[in-house]
């Protein structure tokens, strides 16, 4: 029974990892660019919900989803379209120059020391079923999770765009032979990157008590080794590598003896280099990646 | 009017130059082969119709206006489609989704959608396969999907791109049956080619092109025309 516990909380970890790593992949695979001023997005959503925690629930949520789609189209427009002919290494780049820009822009708003966020009451609460306990967030978490990957998956196989999100993936000239427009393509990808780090936000900062200007920094890694793990270009292998990632952390904690437990990340980082020493493309291998 | 003219065109690659002033026209309605070995600016000529890379000197201009330096998209727009060498599908795409997304410069669903129609009543093997990913078609049903995307554009000019390529024989009969049965009906065709008996045989004027992208030949195709000389002057390994 212990055993089940531990796997119906480590669900919820995967589950919040595996959409962090989605919004991440997503821009990587349109315009081979590794977004790492994607946590930043996730921070800024942090903020916009302290700002905002006083407003009915409906009006946190829309605000806080505008506010860090506004915010990732202006980071597309202003930062990445004038880099896009440049080198992969460049983008890099200028993604660091982003994130340190926007952190400190942070530090400077918002302080130095972090932020109180008060709890969301209704969903710290434990529900039991048959001896086990699932917090209502983490039920929320997997819930919105899944419609997130089904609302995805249809917009990627049954939309226009989505055909040409799918088409500028695979081949970015002929895409712009038979007419898509990329910059509107790339565009649209940033909305959906945005949506989604503003929705893990929401998840994310619902279960801490507080958010800083580096609480970025942590998520963009995960979701980069989630991304990387899964198969670079893969969204299917993003949100299986996501997954993994919350699920063995979480049950590391669980399982490792007590002494060792400080360790977990070192495990988990042990087995990701295993994973990469068995599947170098990581676990759903994508085909004509530009890295 | 010529409906393409090119003239005095050079195009380079910083230090390299890939053409250095060519001067072609196609005209309404004619069927053009530009043949030539490897190397010698074909494709590059290709890329500056179609919008992939700007001249660096010289004009483009297609039915009275110039296109040199445009968008690939709005030189589409006017009516130039390229179907490019080595294919290009989209390959994780479905068959269907690859007419689709051909059709992007034009607005209406519903056109659209009888323009998928037409392409699987003229290739069949498309409307089989129509649900099928594009990767997974052999290497001729990937040409004919190539050429039927472009041609869900609407062009008034289609350009192709070495389209024989790694073909079996009797697929590429049929490629150029089809070009030949495309220009009977209005559309006007630029082909390039590795392949000179067939591309000059099928087609109504051609032209060699050497080195840094010299005409040396113009005349017109056809089955008249003396394959056999124009291979053995220019075309044959060694004598470039």
């Amino acid at each position: 029974m212990l055993w089940l516990q531990y796997i119906i909380d480590s669900i919820g970890t995967g589950a919040l990892y595996s959409l962090m790593t989605l919004g991440l992949a997503l821009v990587f695979s349109v315009m081979g660019l590794m977004n790492f001023a994607y946590g930043q997005l996730v921070m800024i959503g942090g903020f916009s919900m302290i700002l905002l925690r006083s407003q009915p629930w409906w009006v946190l949520i829309l605000g806080t989803i505008l506010a860090v789609v506004v915010v990732s189209l202006l980071m597309e427009r202003l930062a990445f379209r004038p880099v896009r002919m440049a080198t992969a290494m460049t983008m890099l780049i200028t993604s660091f120059a982003l994130a340190q820009f926007l952190q400190q822009s942070a530090r400077v708003a918002f302080g130095a020391n972090p932020r109180p966020l008060e709890q969301f009451s209704g969903l710290s609460e434990q529900i039991e079923f048959a001896g086990l306990r699932i917090s209502r967030l983490s039920m929320l978490t997997v819930v919105v999770t899944i419609v997130v990957l089904i609302s995805l998956a249809v917009l990627l196989r049954r939309t226009t765009i989505g055909m040409k999100l799918r088409a500028s993936t695979e081949d970015v000239t002929m895409a712009a032979l038979v007419g898509i427009k990329s910059n509107r393509v790339i565009a649209s990808a940033f909305v959906i990157s945005g949506v989604i780090a503003a929705i893990v936000a929401m998840l994310f900062f619902s279960s801490r008590t507080n958010v800083s200007w580096s609480s970025g920094e942590s998520i963009v890694l995960i979701a980069f080794v989630g991304a990387v793990i899964g198969g670079l270009g893969s969204m299917v292998g993003a949100a299986l590598g996501g997954f993994l990632m919350g699920f063995v952390y979480t049950m590391l904690n669980a399982l490792l003896p007590t002494d060792l437990r400080v360790f977990a990340d070192a495990f988990l980082y042990t087995i990701v280099i295993i994973v990469l020493l068995v599947r170098p493309a990581g676990l759903v291998a994508a085909k004509g990646v530009r890295v | 009017m010529s409906l393409l003219e090119i003239s005095g065109l050079r195009i380079a690659y910083g230090q390299a130059v890939a053409v250095k002033d060519l001067n072609m026209r196609v005209e309404q309605g004619e069927f053009v082969s530009l043949i030539g070995h490897n190397g010698v600016g074909k494709s590059s000529t290709v890329k500056a119709i179609t919008g992939l890379v700007k001249p660096s000197a010289g004009s483009i201009s297609y039915d009275g206006a110039s296109i040199g330096g445009k968008d690939p998209g709005d030189i589409l727009r006017l009516g130039i489609a390229q179907v490019p060498e080595g294919r290009r599908i989209f390959t994780r795409l479905t068959v269907r989704e690859n007419l689709i997304v051909g059709a992007t410069v034009r607005s209406s669903r519903a056109e659209t959608a009888a323009s998928v129609e037409e392409m699987n009543q003229r290739f069949p093997v498309l409307g089989k396969y129509a649900n099928r990913m594009a990767g997974l078609l052999s290497g001729g049903e990937q040409q004919q999907l190539a050429i039927a995307r472009a041609l869900m554009a609407k062009p008034k000019l289609l350009v192709l791109d070495e389209p024989s390529l790694g073909l079996a024989p009797q697929i590429v009969d049929q490629v150029f049956s089809l070009l030949k049965e495309l220009r009977e009906g209005g559309t006007t065709i630029l082909l390039v080619e590795q392949n000179a008996a067939q591309a000059i045989r099928a087609c109504d004027r051609y032209y060699v092109m050497r080195t840094q992208g010299a005409i040396a030949v113009e005349a017109p195709g056809g089955d008249q025309a003396d394959v056999t000389k124009i291979e053995a002057e220019y075309l044959h390994f060694g004598k470039v």
